[in-house]
């Protein structure tokens, strides 16, 4: 079967600084996986590029077998309702109530009448189990509850596969449980292609069917959940474990040590 | 006196001509941003709505009641006082050499060709044009503008169109009562310093003023709103930084607005007393 997401030699460079080195990897169709890395290691960078908000400087991404980039605005707006996005804010609009985000969507892309948007509209909302703060504004709920609206609009046009961004930053232990029940249920109940950026293990250990491992922009692992929690690489085994020491931090340490003597 | 001291007049100056060049390319960049920007926003204001592809009428009521409906108190007060303190000033030298019956001529024509546009728009600079940076700009910086493409929708579309074509139909409109309301501020002050009866004002403002003088003003007052949502709907797009990144923003924003109405202004009026009037 095709795979419902690819990456292949994606490099991406800001001036002289190449952030992403060569990334290839696929996503099959119905299973979560995970993108891990600690900070500056690339992973929002490739996450912008996954959703076609920012273009590679070389490489391509391809979502159901079609590419996302060099493509025109028009097509690349067809690819888009391919997939939802949830930000790592959320990111919904503060000037509109929950559930007026959820039907923005569909007003736009769709010809609903209002009746059958507000229907579709209550559906996604019980689906994250926020139907009760529907007529809230973003700001009058939770972080976690914002994250679950961002969700719920995310799925407003079905689509088969959903991006998240550090879904489980800011949130307590219990809201972040509830999220990856979520993200769980959503890949059980919908056959959704869930792809997720994130440094948190426990997220990881509870969602993950696959794993992808950046550091310094380039991937040193890509493989099953198994495979990360029983890798000998010493930056893999350092990041699961949490090790202070080691040669991640080591590299980055004496990085920051070397720009800040020449700055 | 060491080499490096001899050579520094030089360093200092080649600092100067590199800051300078990155400035002219910098305005370059801001330059061919807008351009592009105005563009979009023409084709989602105009054509888009044609080709049936467009969602403008869902936020033009709310946005073009902001910018023209709640913008009328603020207009009507600074154009009844500017057009009592105009008849203030020209009033009493007038006076002194027996022309007071001037007076409501020379305030209608420059309250027509230069004070009600001008005025009008650094109002809406002010209380519109701000109020566009800063809620496109917090939205660029809340990755609300990201979650929009990545919806497929058309930020231009859904943020700066409905905002340009609102403006373009407003500010003229609020000229028009600038003018009026200017015209009546000045016409109470003649009539209690000066004792100019209500009937003569308007009798003498009718008499100077021409259709021309009334069109030109508007003529302004349309290229002012394009600067004006053009400028302040650009920089919100283009900030970044965080809360810093937005009040920076607003600020240029305003600034080079004002900037670019004023010197559009003296343009406007160069070319219309030499080809029009």
């Amino acid at each position: 079967m095709e795979p419902a997401v690819e990456a292949r030699e994606i490099t991406k460079r800001f001036g002289r600084v190449k952030v992403l080195d060569g990334v290839t990897f696929q996503v099959p169709r119905g299973q979560t996986v995970c993108i891990l890395g600690g900070s500056g290691g690339g992973k929002s960078t490739l996450l912008k590029i996954l959703i076609g908000v920012l273009e590679p400087t070389s490489g391509e991404v391809l979502i159901d077998s079609k590419p996302l980039h060099g493509i025109s605005e028009r097509a690349r707006d067809r690819m888009r309702l391919k997939f939802g996005v949830m930000f790592q804010s959320g990111a919904l609009l503060n000037s509109m109530t929950i559930a007026e985000n959820v039907a923005l969507p569909l007003q736009h892309h769709t010809k609903l009448d209002a009746e059958t948007i507000s229907t579709m509209v209550k559906m996604k909302l019980q689906l994250v189990d926020l139907l009760h703060a529907a007529d809230r504004r973003p700001s009058q709920i939770s972080g976690g509850m914002q994250k679950r609206a961002a969700v719920a609009r995310a799925l407003a046009l079905d689509p088969r596969i959903l991006f998240y961004d550090e879904p489980s930053a800011g949130l307590d232990p219990i809201a972040t449980t509830r999220l990856d029940r979520l993200i769980n249920k959503l890949k059980v109940s919908m056959r959704m292609t869930n792809i997720v950026v994130t440094h948190v293990m426990e997220s990881v250990r509870r969602i993950a069917d696959r794993v992808i491992m950046l550091h310094a922009g380039r991937v040193v692992l890509d493989g099953a959940l198994d495979d990360l929690l029983q890798s000998d690489n010493p930056l893999v085994r350092q990041f699961v474990e949490g090790d202070l020491e080691g040669l991640a931090s080591e590299s980055q340490s004496r990085l920051d040590f070397h720009r800040d003597l020449l700055m | 006196m060491s080499a490096s001291r001899l050579l520094a007049p030089f360093g200092a100056v080649g600092h100067g001509i590199v800051r300078a060049l990155a400035a002219v390319r910098t305005g370059l960049a801001h330059a061919s941003g807008m351009t592009r920007l105005l563009a979009s926003a023409n084709y989602h204001a105009f054509i888009a709505p044609l080709l049936g592809k467009s969602r403008l009428r869902q936020q033009l009521f709310v946005t073009a009641s902001n910018v023209g409906v709640l913008s009328l108190p603020i207009v009507s007060l600074i154009s009844f006082l500017l057009g009592a303190i105009l008849v203030l000033q020209s009033g009493e030298p007038l006076k002194r050499f027996g022309q007071l019956q001037e007076v409501p001529g020379a305030v209608a024509l420059t309250l027509t060709r230069e004070i009600a546009p001008l005025l009008t728009s650094i109002i809406m600079t002010a209380r519109v044009g701000a109020s566009f940076t800063a809620v496109v700009a917090s939205m660029k910086v809340n990755e609300e503008i990201m979650a929009l493409e990545t919806m497929a929708i058309n930020p231009v579309a859904y943020l700066v169109a409905p905002r340009y074509l609102s403006m373009l139909v407003m500010l003229p409109c609020l000229t028009v009562f600038s003018n009026l309301i200017g015209m009546v501020g000045g016409a109470v002050v003649a009539y209690g310093v000066y004792d100019l009866a209500f009937s003569v004002y308007v009798q003498k403002t009718i008499e100077y003023l021409s259709m021309t003088d009334f069109v030109a003003g508007l003529v302004k007052a349309g290229i002012f709103s394009v600067v004006i949502t053009l400028v302040c709907c650009y920089f919100g797009l283009i900030a970044e930084g965080g809360p810093v990144g937005v009040g920076r923003n607003i600020m240029v924003a305003v600034v080079t607005t004002l900037v670019l109405v004023i010197v559009g202004d003296a343009l406007a009026t160069a070319f219309i007393n030499n080809y029009v009037y």
